[in-house]
């Protein structure tokens, strides 16, 4: 039942980030949220990054859940954006549809917030998110290894031979789990020693939880807050772990430099 | 769309995004879950807008969820179906009382309700 959209023309102020008022991105030219062109508010030593929005652009076009392409395209660009401050400097992200009614309410947000934003931005200077999933390939590499470090199932599983079939048949049920198990814990220690290893070459680290981590196989998905000296050694950890974990089907993806969305979260409790 | 290798649309009359960060459900999960959240005690007042926003995260994770629930609101929630009233419109003034009751189930069903509860904090007061 597709509702049809009416037009109410009414326009609010969307807010991208926050960034230093001496690191301002080019912005000519970048279509924000809408294809609507983008902004800077200025006060005292930060400047909000806004755009004109129609907010039908925020809404749904139609009833259908799955007809998300207006979302997808919104989210491009909010991202879009982002990235063009990430050159001059660090910036604040905001989360996805932050709006207020005007520039005047902008420009009182960051007079009232301007220390605030100010400390932030500064514990964010010369440091970039990125982010590290890893992906499990298939299982067979990491079956291998338990049945080979794990004597007492390789000799269970040899004596299944010897049992009747109904026997053997349960035996078999409850060798899989168990190898199921050690093939859990596996992974688990070594997903959680990677992510210490990470995060010991990143100045923060934060634990992201996937939607579907068993459905698309990622057992790690984590942000690092990095600093651009200390890159090298991190992608260099990140290529170690790589090889190390290769044998057992583990892939490591590395994605970024992302805006530090991870790492601005404690302001949004106050 | 939340398949690992899922190409973003193309997008007409924006530039694409840089090589290496275009992988959709990396962007959706930080642009629609991270990031810092307005809200609270400031003086100024946020549009309604958030509490759309909470639905359609809501909507975006949850959608299948939802449907093996049973639970269809959004296709008579007037304010997913076309666009939102503006002015006025609290949190207290929306529609039945079993509203947050459903954005508790959904959330409830999507895992998103035992994150850092932001989704509360955002009221205005």
């Amino acid at each position: 039942m597709a509702t049809p959209t009416v037009a109410d023309g009414i326009r609010v102020c969307y807010l991208y980030g926050v960034v230093r008022a001496d690191r301002q991105p080019l912005l000519d030219g970048i279509a924000g949220v809408g294809g609507t062109p983008v902004s800077i508010v200025e006060s005292g030593s930060v400047a909000a990054v806004v755009g004109d929005v129609a907010r039908e652009d925020l809404a749904p076009p139609t009833a259908e859940p799955d007809d998300a392409t207006w979302l997808e395209r919104a989210v491009l660009a909010h991202e879009h954006v982002l990235e063009q401050c990430l050159e001059p400097g660090p910036v604040l992200p905001m989360r996805f549809a932050t709006t207020l009614r005007e520039s005047d309410d902008v420009l009182a947000l960051l007079r009232e917030r301007e220390t605030e934003f100010s400390t932030s931005l500064e514990r964010l200077r010369g440091r970039r998110e990125w982010g590290v999933k890893a992906r499990l390939r298939s299982s067979e590499a990491l079956l291998r290894r338990v049945r080979m470090a794990r004597a007492d199932l390789a000799a269970t599983e040899a004596g299944l031979e010897n049992r009747s079939a109904g026997a053997a048949y349960l035996a078999r049920k409850r060798l899989d789990q168990e190898i199921g198990r050690a093939g859990d814990d596996l992974i688990a220690r070594l997903v959680n020693g990677a992510h210490e290893r990470l995060a010991a070459a990143a100045d923060d680290s934060r634990l992201m939880t996937s939607a579907q981590p068993r459905k698309e196989r990622i057992f790690l998905n984590a942000a690092y807050l990095v600093a651009e000296a200390g890159e090298q050694d991190f992608r260099e950890t990140l290529d170690a772990l790589g090889a190390e974990h290769a044998e057992v089907g583990l892939d490591y993806e590395l994605t970024g430099p992302w805006p530090a969305y991870n790492f601005v979260a404690d302001e949004a409790q106050l | 769309m939340s398949s690992p290798g899922a190409q973003p649309p193309v997008l007409g009359a924006y530039r694409p995004p840089p090589p290496g960060t275009t992988n959709l459900a990396d962007v959706l999960e930080r642009v629609l879950d991270k990031g810092m959240v307005i809200a609270g005690d400031i003086t100024i007042s946020l549009l309604d807008i958030e509490l759309l926003t909470i639905k359609l995260r809501l909507l975006i994770a949850s959608v299948d969820r939802a449907r093996e629930m049973g639970i269809d609101w959004w296709e008579r929630d007037s304010s997913l179906s076309g666009p939102p009233r503006l002015g006025g419109q609290s949190r207290e003034s929306l529609p039945e009382p079993s509203f947050e009751e459903r954005i508790r189930r959904l959330e409830q069903a999507s895992g998103l309700s035992n994150g850092d509860g932001d989704d509360g904090d955002t009221d205005r007061r």
